[in-house]
């Protein structure tokens, strides 16, 4: 008796067909960036950033080096808020190092001494992959997003003329980075139909929305500090003679 | 954080701070799950958040209750600290501000900020007249502030064992306080 030939197996295509939809999926996935102000960022402000609050005022800027923000990164800084100081009718100057310590005089050569002198310095400047969730993303062909995360945190510290203390914040931000196409199409979907434009978040919307945040919230400081260097304007105490 | 299904607005106003694990548990104990004692196998990080208690004031108000104890307590501490001449006195506080709420809620911060530093303190407020209100009202802050000082001294109001705190915003932009001391018939910014 002669058995019939085995039939030849086909090749099993499946895995090939997996690894197929997993490049199409990742090639179609997008990110979504997304901001969230953690402290000082999302304090409730009364000043509108784009008004002349610091019409005449001199105001000196200077963005720190450090290990939380790098000496390109603390030009930039300088750059974007003397522009937008500027903005708001201040003379800005801008140095990305330290405050010097001594008082300027009006002869010094740097120049009479500023109104006010602002401070900005990296406090923390973190990146958080999640690998569960990229192994989830990875598994369900990118419908569960891949996260990673950023924390970025600065100390400002608003100082008179005269080195005097005015007023120190904290600003501190997260933006969370999702990859999936799964989390891209629900937030184009939301976007176009359910969101006001002042609310998506598709795109580079976590820029503006961060920017109005940092902005904003600097402009309120140094209003405030203003104010209070006008309540403290040195005077003699009463009854303690000239 | 804003997401699929929760809006910008509805996150804006809660108040986030991200904590270690082990300052978490401290603070939040028996909702923050202590680390095993051979370690965990994954990195934890506690990201507290705190929605408002009340919604829809305005900001100025928001943001004057969110720092009101810090403010407070700073104007409280450089009164008493620039005017040592003035320890022994009892206190009177006086708050100026638009909201009669948030008027009450600094003179309450600000009488318990003077308790906690030893000072006497008394619920007397010192008063005007009618005629002193009119003539004072539409004066700068500069003459306005200094007048009423002097006007209490004169109608007894704030006699010579007393010494006035007050506490009042300069600006409809600010969102801080400005603390003033008026003892004896004369006033003085101290923050």
């Amino acid at each position: 008796m002669v058995r019939p030939a085995s039939p030849v197996c086909p090749p099993r295509r499946w895995p090939l067909r997996a690894l197929a939809v997993l490049a199409l999926a990742c090639g179609l996935a997008g990110c979504v960036k997304i901001y969230q102000p953690l402290g000082g960022l999302n304090a409730p402000r009364v000043v509108q950033p784009d008004a002349p609050h610091f019409a005449g005022l001199r105001i000196d800027v200077f963005c720190v080096p450090g290990p939380a923000l790098t000496a390109i990164e603390a030009q930039v800084l300088c750059r974007r808020v003397g522009a937008a100081l500027e903005a708001q009718g201040a003379t800005v100057r801008t140095e990305a190092r330290a405050r010097r310590v001594a008082l300027p005089t009006a002869d010094s050569p740097a120049g009479p001494p500023a109104d006010l002198v602002l401070e900005l310095r990296g406090r923390v400047n973190e990146r958080k992959r999640y690998p569960l969730s990229w192994t989830a993303f990875a598994l369900t062909f990118t419908l569960a997003p891949g996260v990673d995360e950023q924390r970025i945190g600065h100390e400002v510290e608003v100082r008179d003329g005269r080195g005097h203390l005015l007023a120190v914040e904290r600003f501190d931000a997260r933006f969370v980075e999702q990859t999936g196409v799964g989390v891209w199409v629900g937030h184009r979907v939301m976007d176009a139909l359910v969101r006001a434009p002042a609310d998506r978040l598709g795109r580079d919307a976590y820029k503006r929305h961060f920017s109005d945040d940092y902005y904003g919230a600097l402009s309120q400081i140094l209003v405030n500090a203003q104010l209070r260097a006008t309540a403290l304007a040195p005077r003699p105490l009463p009854g303690l003679g000239p | 954080m804003p997401g699929l299904f929760t809006s910008r607005a509805a996150v804006r106003p809660v108040a986030c701070e991200e904590l270690p694990l082990d300052e978490a548990v401290l603070r939040h104990p028996g909702q923050v799950r202590p680390p095993r004692p051979r370690g965990d196998y994954v990195e934890r990080v506690v990201l507290v958040c705190a929605p408002p208690l009340v919604a829809g004031r305005p900001p100025r108000v928001e943001a004057v209750l969110q720092g009101l104890d810090a403010e407070v307590g700073a104007i409280v501490a450089a009164a008493v600290s620039l005017r040592p001449e003035l320890a022994g006195r009892t206190w009177l506080v006086e708050p100026h501000d638009a909201d009669g709420q948030l008027a009450a809620k600094m003179r309450f911060a600000a009488q318990v900020a003077l308790v906690a530093r030893g000072q006497p303190v008394s619920d007397r407020a010192p008063a005007l007249a009618f005629d002193d209100v009119a003539v004072l009202g539409p004066l700068p802050d500069a003459l306005a502030w200094p007048g009423a000082c002097a006007r209490y001294a004169a109608n007894g109001s704030a006699g010579p064992g007393d010494a006035v705190l007050v506490l009042a915003s300069r600006d409809p932009r600010e969102t801080i306080l400005h603390g003033g001391v008026c003892a004896d018939g004369v006033f003085q910014w101290v923050r």
